[in-house]
């Protein structure tokens, strides 16, 4: 049942690849949509056998020297992944059957399906090579999903890397244990003594993967791309992909707590960039790629934690995710698509209803998080929702309070936004509510504080603009265009890398091979020609000298047969 | 012996094609259709050989099968002695497959095209010959042998500027050929030159003798390989050639080092011989690290292209110190799919450039023009840099980790390497992919024709084959 | 008892020169075909006269035939004939009289053979030295050139001082064993090999024939008269005299010195190991193809006489045979120079024969074919000679001179990797003339011979083996 669902979505993604159609691509979208609804219904009405335990699996390879079976399979530990890829699918779809700036939507309707596809390989694999396949065909697909070939060139270059670390990784284990099992990942790193080195790996593949601080730049680039886009690029290919890696290779960190420690503080140095990121940059765009950063780093953060109660979160974090971008959305489509922060303020005298829907919505993750702050470990729940809520009073403070920015021609058309774009932060909305457990005893209580409450202390706090300093970096040409992390790998292997093969070059192919080496066998060689001209140049002189030579020779010989010195 | 002799059709076919050409009539107006059709022809039904061989070959028996000898001296004794298994048919075919695409790349280029499908065919049919060699004497005999149709292809249509680097790319090479024909010298002196290759290990010498043979044996190989630092006698020229049949047939080359390799050194070499096996490894790394450095930092994207088939050549090679009888099929499947990847990848290449020329362009963004072509050489390009698009990426994976189990240290730095080529060719991709700084666009640029997409793409269809079921053609 | 029938050959070629005289006299238009018929049919009776009489003796112990010298005489009519077929075309071709030529080849064929068959030592070297001497006579063969003229001058001054000398070594080897049969003479120098005035007698006779063949240091003479003198004559002093002297030497080894031979392997070494080196370098420091081949005969006979220091059945034979696979590839190329004319005017310089192969692909092919044949390439049938010399050097220890062979090969390739650019890679710069269909023609028997010979290898390494054990018996 599942890997029919699969199949079927799969096929309707290939087959609207292969069958674009330039004409009425609004309706074929729609088309797409609906019927991948159908496909997913029996789950999305949670008839489906999600949660139970089915599998489904193909020998692939069966040779002596190794064995791969591929497989499909669900269950309760993979139901979380599952269910976060069918909200980040239904949120694509959905955005890009109406999303006015995307171009070419049924291509990438068709791509979202295909990746989705892939995806389910990914979650299913109980084998490193099934897991390796699965992702590198992610980011193959992800790849072309990325229309800009600037956006592709990072992703391209930290993609392959982070990949082939995996390859390397995975079959050091194999090679060791000769197992592919995912539960021999235990084994090896009890016994082998490279697993130190394996692990380094596995931590350097995971926060590329992830995006991590340092890493992050080439989900930056999706800023140049629409948001639907970038939204799908996070939850739905790599980023996801390196967090679905690391829940599945958790074992390989007993032993070696150092690499657990490292991935926390990368984690932790994500979260902050992101958050200073988020305040200081001025683009929509970016903003909404640095608040999926953070949402990034908390899931890892949430993954490493262990929690059983934390991964059935999973789903509803991306979902607040993708909620809470489509609310940063609405203000960048009312306003023509004015990309930057500082070019809008005082939109709440013509976008009232988004402003409305936006702090609703925040609240509403507020209240679907709160029961949760009790539990152990709930530290980490406390910190995200802090930040949120201090992330978006500072951009509903910016974007519908404080002084009008736009201009003229900006503000003459700023209005809410189509119906649609509303859409799924409704329904999300609905799903949050729907799933959330009452916070305090009463039903007057819980809906009192989180829907007059909360919103209003977000809007009065949005009101008196408390970061409102931090303005100023919008101004800052170096703040805005800042890549920190990409000079730090031009300076740390790029340039030694070049400058390496350059002096190499220079002193082995040229000074040593060519100037030393073939020189002098070429004036070996033309010096004996050149004497052989020499002595043959005259016949008369030749010959004589020759025949006395000659002479000489046999006489010598016989000299030396005579007993000679 | 079998009823049909596979092997011999095998080797002759493509010396019938020769004649075929010989006999078959080209001027100005067909401006060499014919003489290409022909000699596509002769490939294609060399393949068809090649796959009914396949379907008689068991891939899990070891030792060489369809075993036919043809007696050329009766006193004193030299046969020619044909045998195969799964891996040397792997390696014709992908040879076949390689000239076939190189073919294909050819056909819209100025050359004389009788000629130059005249030596292509004596190139394929000498180095099927090394392929199916058995004995000593047989390799030899084509080892030597393939290099008189190389230089010419090379000298004459290759369009290498510096015509020196070719004639001591000839030199290097018959040095290399010279010193395998002592060796054959010694064991005919010693016993027979027709040894068997697989029983090379058994042939008892004294130690000097041992020594020396197997010492030649490896420095004969090595030839014809790109190994640091002769490595750039070799470049030199096939980084130069500019006719992308003659570029795949000249870097096909080191191909018959490695095959030399694989089946002159035995599973396990002696003690006395380890240090041969250490100086093999320090080499290959070297080479490795060393060209795919200049690889990085060279702009030629012909360059980047003959570093990434060294760089991979070297990376097999390696594969000599593994337990050959495993990993052989792993190694021919890996190289089949390289094979086709890279002759591929120099065919649209050199499609691009005949574009850029054509119309004045820059190589820089010049895929932006190609939309069609572009979705096909990133596929390439993908592929080539490891992506599980072939069945390079499974094979490989089996490679590294019994490489990473043998020596942790070479394989490290010769992962580095293939990362580094790797990367030299993505920046390529990115480089022609990125929009031009100046509008120079014309809408006069022609794409890929459809024929010739529906061509490229099914290449792209048999490597996408060999991943999801690389035992398709393979009985056993 | 006097056999008349025994000297048929030898009588039908003088015979045939007679009647060249008459022709020449009575004629008054004599074509330069009319004399290369007559030389041809006398050569042909000859050839075939050779054939049946083969073990008929004219007089024993001073003119006897067997089973060996009947397979010299037999390569050296082939030869001889090839080159007088393709010779004709250049004298038709410049519409001179090809009296001279034909009368001396002629004449230097009835020398070379007579001398194969001679026991008595003054007949043989007579032979020898004369049919050497008249070589001057075909050497300025139609050409006025004076740089010719004055090399052969030279070559003549020297040839007559060798001759001298050697005909006064033979003298001294006769006063002092009492007696002209040069059984006779074996015996005693057997009995007397260390005797230094033997020693030196035997040395000189030898020396004569190392400078005849123009083998290291005694070669000087043959880049300059191969490559001067007319296309003609070149091709037949480059092929059919070597063949002849080889045998002569393989004669004298066998039948005059089998008990003081092994005292010259040392020195044919020396000697041999030089030509290797004269002959690879010089091969690379001329334009002249003609001088290059020179060169290369010369390289060859080094290798020769490498294996015919000791004589030994195997270093014979694969000596022998490899001799004989050069001079076969030798004949072919200049067959091909047959081809090679522009303005009626045939052309020596390399740089002339550029891109040759654009034009006349086949001389092009066949040229370049029988270069890698020349340098030993499987599965040519050089390639065979080198396996057969190589391995008997190895057999012998002997891998000094292995290396020292082989070190030559790569620089002779070179030189030939030269050839090869310019027949085909450089651009076409001359306009070749069209090339006579009987060059054609003689070109495809003489591939198709070494096709042959290359797939049916038989007859060349194991029937000629058979005759030559009458020579070591």
């Amino acid at each position: 049942m599942f890997a029919l669902t699969v199949l079927k979505i799969g096929v309707l993604g290939l087959l609207t690849e292969i069958f674009q159609k330039n004409r009425m691509v609004r309706s074929w979208s729609w088309f797409l949509f609906a019927a991948v609804v159908l496909c997913l219904l029996p789950w999305l009405s949670g008839q489906g056998d999600l949660f139970k335990k089915s599998l489904w699996f193909f020998n692939w390879v069966d040779t002596s020297v190794i064995k791969i079976d591929i497989a499909l399979r669900t269950g309760p530990e993979y139901a979380p992944f599952i269910w976060t890829q069918i909200i980040v699918l239904m949120f694509a779809l959905s955005y890009n059957a109406f999303f006015s700036f995307e171009k070419m939507r049924l291509r990438y309707a068709g791509l979202y399906t295909l990746i989705f596809a892939a995806m389910m390989f990914v979650i299913s694999a109980f084998n490193i090579m099934q897991l390796l396949i699965a992702i590198c065909f992610v980011d193959i697909l992800g790849f072309y999903l990325l229309q800009d070939i600037g956006v592709k060139r990072h992703y391209m270059f930290f993609n392959f890397f982070a990949d082939f670390l995996l390859m390397v990784l995975f079959a050091l284990i194999w090679g060791w244990e000769r197992n592919l099992d995912i539960s021999a990942l235990s084994a090896f790193v009890k016994h082998s003594s490279f697993a130190g080195y394996a692990v380094g790996l596995f931590v350097i593949s995971v926060c590329i993967k992830c995006g991590m601080a340092f890493f992050h730049n080439y989900l930056l680039d999706m800023k140049s791309i629409s948001f639907v886009r970038g939204g799908f690029m996070m939850f739905a290919t790599t980023p996801f992909t390196g967090l679905v890696l690391l829940y599945r290779c958790t074992n390989l960190f007993s032993g070696f707590e150092w690499a657990k420690y490292a991935l926390e503080v990368m984690l932790g140095l994500s979260a902050l960039w992101a958050i200073f990121a988020f305040v200081l940059i001025d683009a929509f765009k970016a903003k909404i790629l640095y608040l999926h950063m953070l949402m990034i780093s908390f899931l890892a953060a949430m993954i490493l934690m262990n929690k059983t109660e934390f991964l059935a979160l999973l789903p509803f974090v991306v979902m607040m995710a993708c909620m809470l971008s489509g609310v940063m959305i609405l203000p960048l489509v009312a306003a023509a698509n004015e990309p930057l922060v500082s070019k809008t303020g005082g939109l709440v005298q013509l976008m009232k209803f988004s402003l409305g829907v936006s702090v609703l919505s925040l609240s509403g993750c507020l209240y679907f998080f709160s029961p949760y702050l009790k539990n152990d470990g709930a530290w980490l729940i406390w910190l995200l929702l802090v930040v949120l809520v201090v992330l978006f009073i500072h951009f509903f403070a910016q974007v519908y309070f404080g002084d009008v920015h736009a201009d003229e021609r900006v503000m003459a058309v700023v209005k809410n936004p189509n119906v649609l774009y509303f859409g799924f932060i409704l329904a999300s909305w609905a799903v949050l509510l729907f799933h959330a457990k009452p916070v305090f005893n009463t039903e007057f209580l819980n809906w009192g504080i989180f829907v007059l409450v909360v919103p209003s202390f977000i809007l009065f706090a949005a009101k008196l603009r408390p970061l409102r300093f931090c303005d100023k970096a919008y101004a800052c040409e170096n703040v805005q265009t800042a890549a920190p992390a990409l000079k730090l790998f031009d300076v740390c292997f790029i340039l030694p890398i070049k400058t390496l093969g350059r002096v190499l070059w220079l002193t082995i192919d040229f000074l040593l091979i060519e100037r030393f080496l073939v020189a002098f066998i070429r004036q070996t060689i033309y010096s004996m020609i050149r004497f052989s001209r020499w002595a043959h140049h005259n016949i008369k002189y030749a010959g004589t000298v020759f025949m006395i030579v000659g002479v000489v020779l046999v006489w010598f010989v016989y000299w030396l047969q005579k007993g000679g010195f | 012996m079998n009823s049909v002799p596979y092997l011999l059709i095998m080797f002759l076919l493509p010396l019938g094609g020769v004649l075929m050409l010989l006999l078959a009539q080209d001027d100005e107006k067909s401006k060499g259709r014919n003489a290409l059709s022909v000699a596509m022809l002769t490939v294609w039904a060399s393949l068809v050989f090649i796959v009914l061989a396949l379907s008689h070959v068991d891939s899990t028996y070891n030792h060489l099968q369809l075993v036919e000898q043809y007696v050329w001296l009766e006193n004193p004794k030299i046969t020619l002695t044909f045998g195969v298994d799964a891996f040397s048919l792997l390696l014709i075919l992908s040879v076949n497959v390689a000239a076939l695409i190189g073919m294909w790349g050819v056909r819209h280029f100025s050359v004389k095209m009788k000629s130059c499908m005249i030596l292509t065919l004596l190139f394929l049919s000498m180095i099927t010959g090394l392929f199916l060699a058995a004995d000593v004497m047989s390799f030899f005999i084509f080892f030597a042998a393939l290099l008189f149709p190389l230089f010419l292809l090379i000298g004459l249509f290759g369009d290498v500027k510096r015509q020196i680097a070719l004639f001591r790319f000839m030199f290097y090479s018959i040095c290399g050929a010279l010193i395998f024909f002592v060796v054959l010298v010694v064991l005919y002196n010693h016993d027979t030159a027709n040894v068997m290759l697989n029983k090379m290990a058994d042939f008892k010498l004294g130690p000097k003798g041992e020594f020396f043979v197997w010492a030649a044996i490896f420095v004969a190989l090595l030839s014809r390989i790109p190994i640091w630092p002769f490595h750039s006698w070799i470049a030199a020229v096939h980084s130069s050639i500019k006719n992308p049949l003659v570029f795949v047939l000249a870097n096909m080359t080191p191909l018959t080092g490695i095959y030399g390799l694989m089946r002159f050194v035995p599973e396990g070499l002696p003690d006395s011989l380890l240090f041969l096996s250490t100086g093999l490894e320090v080499i290959a790394v070297i080479t490795m690290l060393f060209i795919a450095l200049i690889a990085f930092i060279n702009m030629d994207f012909q360059y980047k292209i003959f570093s990434f088939m060294t760089v991979y050549y070297i990376f097999f090679m390696l594969g000599v110190f593994l337990p050959t009888s495993q990993y052989m099929l792993n190694i021919g499947f890996s190289l089949f799919a390289f094979m086709i990847i890279f002759s591929s990848i120099e065919v649209l290449v050199a499609y691009q450039e005949q574009i850029r020329h054509d119309n004045k362009l820059l190589s820089e963004g010049i895929l932006t023009l190609l939309p069609k072509l572009s979705v096909i050489f990133t596929f390439m390009i993908l592929a080539a840099v490891g992506m599980p698009l072939s069945a390079m990426f499974v094979n490989n994976f089996v490679l590294i980790a019994a490489l990473l189990a043998y020596s942790f240290g070479t394989t490290v730095c010769a992962i580095a390497a293939l990362m580094l080529v790797a990367s030299a060719l993505l920046v390529e991709l990115y480089r022609r992919k990125k929009m031009p700084k100046l509008d120079f666009v014309t809408d006069d640029v022609e794409d890929i024709s459809s024929k010739d997409f529906v061509f490229v793409s099914l290449t792209a269809v048999v490597l996408l084959l060999s991943l999801v079921n690389p035992l398709w053609f393979i009985r056993g | 008892m006097l056999n008349w029938v025994a000297i048929f050959p030898e009588v039908s070629i003088v015979f045939m020169l007679i009647v060249s005289a008459f022709v020449l006299w009575l004629r008054e238009k004599a074509t330069p075909k009319t004399f290369f018929s007559l030389a041809k049919f006398g050569l042909i009776v000859a050839l075939v006269a050779t054939i049946i009489l083969y073990n008929q003796s004219f007089l024993d112990g001073v003119y006897e035939n067997f089973a060996y010298t009947t397979l010299f005489k037999i390569l050296i009519y082939l030869a001889a004939w090839v080159n007088m077929g393709l010779a004709v075309k250049y004298f038709l071709a410049f519409n001179v009289s090809s009296f001279r030529f034909y009368t001396f080849i002629l004449l230097s064929l009835l020398l070379l053979t007579m001398a194969l068959s001679c026991a008595n030592i003054g007949l043989l070297f007579g032979c020898v030295e004369v049919g050497f001497l008249l070589n001057y006579g075909l050497i300025l063969t139609d050409n006025d050139d004076e740089n010719l003229a004055q090399s052969a001058k030279i070559w003549l001054a020297f040839s007559l001082i060798v001759s001298v000398i050697t005909l006064l070594a033979v003298v001294g080897l006769v006063y002092l064993a009492h007696s002209w049969a040069v059984s006779d003479i074996a015996a005693f120098i057997t009995a007397s090999a260390s005797d230094w005035k033997v020693y030196g007698c035997c040395a000189v006779i030898l020396i004569s024939i190392l400078f005849k063949l123009g083998v290291a240091p005694f070669h000087f003479w043959a880049p300059d008269i191969l490559g001067l003198t007319i296309l003609p004559v070149s091709g037949y002093l480059a092929i059919v005299p070597v063949l002849a002297y080889a045998a002569v030497w393989l004669k004298i080894a066998a039948e005059l010195m089998p008990g003081i031979y092994g005292d010259f392997s040392l020195l044919l070494s020396v000697f041999a190991l030089f030509s290797v080196v004269v002959g690879s370098i010089g091969a690379n420091t001329e334009l002249n193809m003609r001088k290059i081949l020179a060169y290369v005969r010369i390289f060859v006979l080094g290798i020769v006489f490498l294996m015919w220091k000791n004589f030994q059945l195997e270093t014979v034979f694969s000596g022998f045979i490899f001799l004989l696979i050069c001079m076969i590839t030798l004949l072919g190329i200049y067959a091909v120079f047959y081809g090679l004319k522009e303005k009626g005017v045939y052309l020596v310089n390399l740089l002339s024969v550029s891109g040759v192969s654009e034009s006349k692909p086949f001389l092009g092919a066949a040229f370049v074919f029988f270069l890698f044949s020349l340098l030993g390439f499987p599965p040519s049938l050089g390639f065979l000679g080198l396996l057969s010399i190589v391995h008997d050097l190895v057999n012998e220890q002997n891998f000094v001179a292995v290396a020292l062979i082989l070190v030559g090969v790569v620089i002779l390739s070179a030189a030939f990797l030269k050839v090869i650019k310019s027949v085909y890679f450089d651009k076409k710069t001359t306009h070749f003339d069209r090339v006579d269909k009987g060059i054609y023609w003689m070109l495809f028997w003489i591939l198709a011979v070494i096709v042959i010979l290359m797939l049916n290898p038989k007859y060349l390494m194991n029937d000629i083996e058979v005759l030559l054990r009458a020579l070591m018996q």
